[in-house]
């Protein structure tokens, strides 16, 4: 089993039982950690109407966790990951949070109609 | 009211913020959030070598430019990205909570930001007087930034038309 596996069975277990809210914060924070290569989890103390502080403090201290989760696996700190190891392991958080918000054909067809839309738009 | 109606930057005056973002995330604020659009900003970097300048993960020229190479590159599974798609969600999450849209709304934005094809992820380059804003901008708290001496800034509801906004081409 890769590393970047191990790390995944790990966040799934931090993640589980918590609001759907909770752990979009959460996956978000951590990730912004991945893609920006920098300590940045105290950002979205941002407003977040979505939670509440007590809430938003469970998303920080997760995030918080899953970072510490991968530089155990990987034995580096998470700016010292290499971009494969990056790249992998946020792909595997978002397909995390993507299970999470993936909705029905109507929904979809939806979607699509306004993609399309945007697709072509000027801004 | 906010109190900060003068802003300025080693003793400068600050004229004009900047923000960077993705045609994506701009489309969803003016389609489905009344055109407002939720901002972090920065002003122009000095040129002056001796003093502090943001890091690049809050410099909105930087981020613009990261955005322009991973799209061009055709790196749909490039970290930054994926976390806007994140980001997304994160924004519906918190206008469904707010009361900006309802839950079918943010199901649909949900599905959009999953699906969205990479060329959405195309950056935008916002500028932004800051005549225009000085009541609706609040500074980033100092432990809260990239950087202690970066300059950031948070527009929470910015409307459409206080800003201009152009699509990076590289």
């Amino acid at each position: 089993m890769g590393v970047a596996t191990l790390a995944m069975k790990s966040f799934s277990s931090l993640l589980a039982g918590l609001p759907k809210a909770v752990v979009i914060e959460a996956i978000y924070l951590a990730g912004r950690e991945l893609a920006l290569e920098t300590p940045s989890l105290e950002i979205a103390r941002d407003t977040n109407g979505a939670l509440t502080d007590d809430e938003h403090s469970i998303a920080i201290e997760r995030a918080k966790s899953m970072i510490q989760e991968i530089e155990i696996e990987f034995k580096t700190p998470v700016a010292e990951l290499s971009r494969k190891d990056r790249t992998s392991l946020s792909e595997g958080l978002y397909r995390y949070l993507r299970n999470l918000t993936q909705h029905g054909a109507a929904v979809q067809s939806q979607a699509n109609t306004y993609l399309k839309e945007f697709g072509r738009a000027a801004i | 009211m906010n109190s900060m109606h003068k802003l300025f930057l080693w003793g400068l005056k600050v004229h004009i913020l900047y923000s960077a973002g993705t045609k994506l995330a701009y489309q969803i604020n003016q389609r489905f959030y009344g055109e407002l659009h939720h901002v972090w900003c920065a002003p122009a970097p000095t040129t002056d070598s001796l003093v502090g300048s943001n890091p690049p993960t809050s410099d909105p020229w930087q981020i613009c430019s990261d955005f322009s190479e991973h799209v061009v590159r055709g790196d749909g599974h490039s970290p930054l990205v994926t976390n806007n798609r994140a980001g997304i969600i994160r924004g519906a999450a918190a206008r469904h909570a707010e009361g900006v849209i309802d839950s079918g709304t943010k199901d649909v934005i949900e599905q959009i930001a999953n699906a969205a094809e990479l060329q959405l992820f195309s950056p935008i380059f916002m500028v932004i007087p800051y005549s225009e804003v000085k009541d609706l901008v609040s500074p980033v708290p100092i432990s809260e930034r990239a950087n202690p001496l970066s300059q950031e800034f948070i527009i929470p509801n910015l409307p459409r038309g206080k800003f201009d906004v152009w699509e990076w081409r590289r």
